[in-house]
């Protein structure tokens, strides 16, 4: 029998769980574009700038990331990057949040989809 | 059309010239740092007139018509003129206004406009600078839904409301 989810995930939907995971994998150079092509590379989810931004914000007042402004550019008009990187509370509640996952997911059998 | 090549102290340019029957007209394809070594090559960049005008890049686009010039001069015997490059093209302003008006944070905003440029400046490279504007305010408007239920979450539906309103007067 599997054990009961002791802690609260911190109601990680799945695009801020997308965006975390994008974060992971660009951190310490992780910013919005980046993250939406990131995500677009691996899951083909096309998701508006404004969504990762929103994303963003409420994993920043959770804690989850932090942000940090680097230089102006030309290519983007005189304006800063913002820079995202996942804190130590954010890896935790992202891997409680898969974890919780994987143990809804153990022993299912899911029919393939043909591509 | 005949396509010239010089190096010219740290750069190298690759120039098209073409004679229209009077003064040729000259158009810089490539400009290419070389003063740097095998180590960096790989980091180089090749910028195109086109990618240059779509980096607002004053500077550069300074030292393109310095060069061509010069270019003139040199290999032209003084005869020809070079096509000045247009001023740099801004993203829609309405757009940026629209994204302006939804986002509180200062920094965010910038943040948000600045990737929104970013991506033109791609586009206008691809996909030309009418289908660029198109893409970027599908890009705006695909973000208001998120950005203003974002606000709203925050702040309530009329707090939110009257926050946009009163930056919308310009209180």
């Amino acid at each position: 029998m599997e054990v009961a989810v002791t802690k609260s995930t911190g109601d990680i939907g799945q695009l801020d769980q997308q965006v975390m995971l994008a974060i992971l994998r660009q951190q310490p150079l992780a910013y919005g574009v980046s993250i939406q092509q990131e995500i677009h590379k691996r899951t083909s989810r096309d998701y508006s700038i404004g969504a990762i931004y929103a994303a963003l914000d409420r994993l920043e007042e959770k804690g989850y990331v932090a942000s940090k402004a680097g230089e102006p550019t030309a290519e983007r008009g005189g304006r800063a990057k913002l820079y995202f990187n996942l804190t130590a509370p954010g890896q935790a509640a992202l891997s409680q949040s898969l974890r919780a996952l994987d143990r809804l997911r153990r022993g299912l059998r899911i029919a393939e989809v043909p591509a | 059309m005949t396509d010239n090549k010089k190096r010219s102290g740290s750069y190298r340019m690759a120039v098209r010239v073409k004679d229209s029957g009077g003064i040729p007209d000259l158009f810089v394809d490539h400009i290419i740092p070389t003063h740097l070594n095998s180590d960096h090559t790989r980091n180089l960049r090749v910028v195109t007139a086109a990618e240059n005008r779509a980096l607002h890049d004053v500077a550069h686009r300074l030292l393109y018509e310095k060069e061509a010039e010069r270019f003139v001069l040199n290999f032209l015997g003084g005869v020809g003129r070079v096509r000045s490059i247009d001023p740099p093209l801004r993203p829609p302003a309405f757009g940026e206004w629209i994204i302006t008006l939804l986002v509180r944070r200062k920094g965010r905003a910038e943040a948000i406009l600045g990737d929104l440029e970013e991506r033109l400046a791609h586009d206008l490279l691809k996909r030309g600078e009418r289908r660029a504007h198109w893409l970027y305010y599908a890009r705006v408007l695909k973000s208001i839904v998120p950005l203003l239920w974002s606000a709203i979450k925050k702040l309530g539906i009329f707090a939110a409301v009257a926050d946009v309103a009163r930056r919308y007067l310009g209180g």
